[in-house]
């Protein structure tokens, strides 16, 4: 035996004996029974699903890019007016500190810093964002809940940011089948998000994101309101592009979805800011300063 | 619908105890481990109509526990004035054999380890996992895990290897 296979011996000797049998509590189980009936279970579809694409050949000459966002941390982009919960409204974001960004791991927990995100599913052209310690990376959701984003999101308090590709949205958000209406550029998509209905809305509201013009709606709905009444248990703003219905965008009761549509030189891109009526004001503050911290890199 | 809760409570008999045995040792709290075992499994219940090949389920809720072991940690640090240690093992016997004296000290640097690390270890060292495998579970590159499995390893090397070292002294010429 090495000294290496002694070592390695000893480690799992210690992990096997490591507090011997653990058993999961009854009382555990019990609260887990008693939870379900009240836990929906997620449609497949349940938000979106997607992995984004990693480009290896994405580390070079992007210490400069990371540079200008840690620079221009702390603006404010984030002009339109509340609706519902904690407000994205003239937030003074937190500095986050940035080092060169990295390309977008796969999902799971992400260190503080800067990511490059690409994935021609979901973005137009790579961006860079900035995220601070305890956020995590879910499909094409980046939010705090370390790998579970969409159900802290969707179910809990947790906030997110998304990017999306859009080509058709819902005509009613409420009763949204049968109601897709197709949005080739940018201001057919903003027409199409300002006529829509089924949740409380405020927009469209020119602003800035990423250093671009965009265009923000804050569609929210409401903690009381009735959701039976919809085609399901969630608003659905629209599907993936194509358009997929198997995928899309929804929002959840209690829930406000901060929408910036950008109109790049390669067409309208969507970014959305998520938080519910529960965000804590200091995950909405870490949102705020996520956002601030988006640079496309496509030139003006 | 009742009777896809039983289907899924059989299911938690089934798992829960693994699930609970890696959580505890990822996460060295008995309440924490708890919580992340429950969050998991609850996990589990909501997102398994997304789950479209069966094969993958064990490996599907270990990244769900490992999810959720990494949000308890977080919880705990922002909370750390509650933080509810195990008792060391071999708390107050230490000294009464070599071998238990290693696993004391292995405990302390185990202890010391980042989540993330305690993580790898504890899916390659305990549950067998190649660390590809175990890198899929945490949602890291493969390179990633690599190397964050020989950075603990090292880290706990050093530990048993330090504590063997005599003691000497220092600075004399």
């Amino acid at each position: 035996m090495t000294h290496n296979d002694e070592f390695i011996g000893q480690l799992e000797s210690y992990l096997d004996e490591y507090e011997g049998s653990t058993p999961l509590p009854e009382d555990v189980r019990d609260a887990i029974r008693a939870e379900l009936p009240s836990t929906r279970q997620r449609p497949p579809w349940w938000p979106a699903r997607r992995s984004l694409e990693m480009n290896n050949m994405a580390k070079l000459g992007i210490a400069a890019a990371a540079v200008v966002v840690a620079a221009l941390l702390g603006y404010n982009y984030f002009v339109a007016p509340n609706v519902g919960g904690p407000g994205l409204s003239d937030p003074t974001p937190t500095p986050i500190a940035s080092t060169a960004a990295a390309p977008m791991p796969g999902t799971g927990p992400l260190e503080a810093g800067s990511y490059r995100v690409t994935g021609a599913s979901f973005t137009r052209v790579p961006f860079t964002v900035t995220v601070p310690d305890g956020w995590g990376h879910e499909d094409n959701f980046i939010g705090s809940g370390i790998g579970t984003i969409q159900s802290v999101a969707f179910d809990g308090d947790g906030v997110y940011m998304a990017s999306w590709l859009v080509s058709h949205v819902y005509a009613d958000s409420c009763d949204w089948e049968g109601t897709l209406r197709p949005t080739t550029t940018a201001n057919e998509l903003i027409t199409a998000l300002a006529e829509q209905t089924g949740h409380d809305a405020s927009g469209p509201t020119e602003t800035e994101l990423g250093g671009r013009p965009a265009t923000r709606f804050d569609f929210s709905v409401a903690g009381t309101f009735d959701i039976s009444a919809c085609d399901s248990d969630f608003l659905r703003l629209w599907p993936d592009a194509g358009p997929n219905e198997n995928l899309g965008l929804p929002i959840a009761v209690g829930q406000t979805a901060s929408v910036y549509v950008v109109d790049l030189e390669s067409g309208p891109m969507v970014l959305i800011a998520g938080r519910k009526e529960g965000s804590s004001p200091s995950d909405v503050s870490e949102l705020e300063a996520v956002m601030a911290s988006i640079r496309f890199e496509e030139p003006r | 619908m009742r009777g896809d809760e039983e289907a899924f409570d059989r299911l938690v008999e089934r798992i829960g105890d693994s699930l609970h045995s890696v959580a505890r040792r990822i996460l060295r709290d008995t309440n924490l481990a708890q919580d992340a075992t429950q969050q998991a499994l609850l996990d589990a219940w909501c997102h398994l109509p997304s789950l479209r090949d069966p094969d993958r389920f064990e490996a599907w809720t270990h990244r769900l526990l490992v999810n959720a072991c990494y949000a308890e940690a977080r919880r705990e640090r922002r909370h750390r004035g509650n933080l509810r240690l195990l008792p060391r093992v071999g708390d107050g016997v230490s000294d009464e054999t070599s071998r238990i004296a290693t696993q004391d000290q292995l405990d302390l640097a185990f202890r010391r380890l980042s989540i993330e690390h305690r993580t790898v270890v504890v899916l390659v060292h305990y549950l067998g996992l190649s660390p590809t495998e175990a890198a899929e579970r945490m949602g890291t590159p493969a390179g990633t895990a690599r190397s964050r499995l020989h950075y603990a390893l090292q880290h706990l090397r050093l530990a048993i290897e330090a504590d063997l070292q005599p003691v000497t002294s220092r600075g004399t010429a």
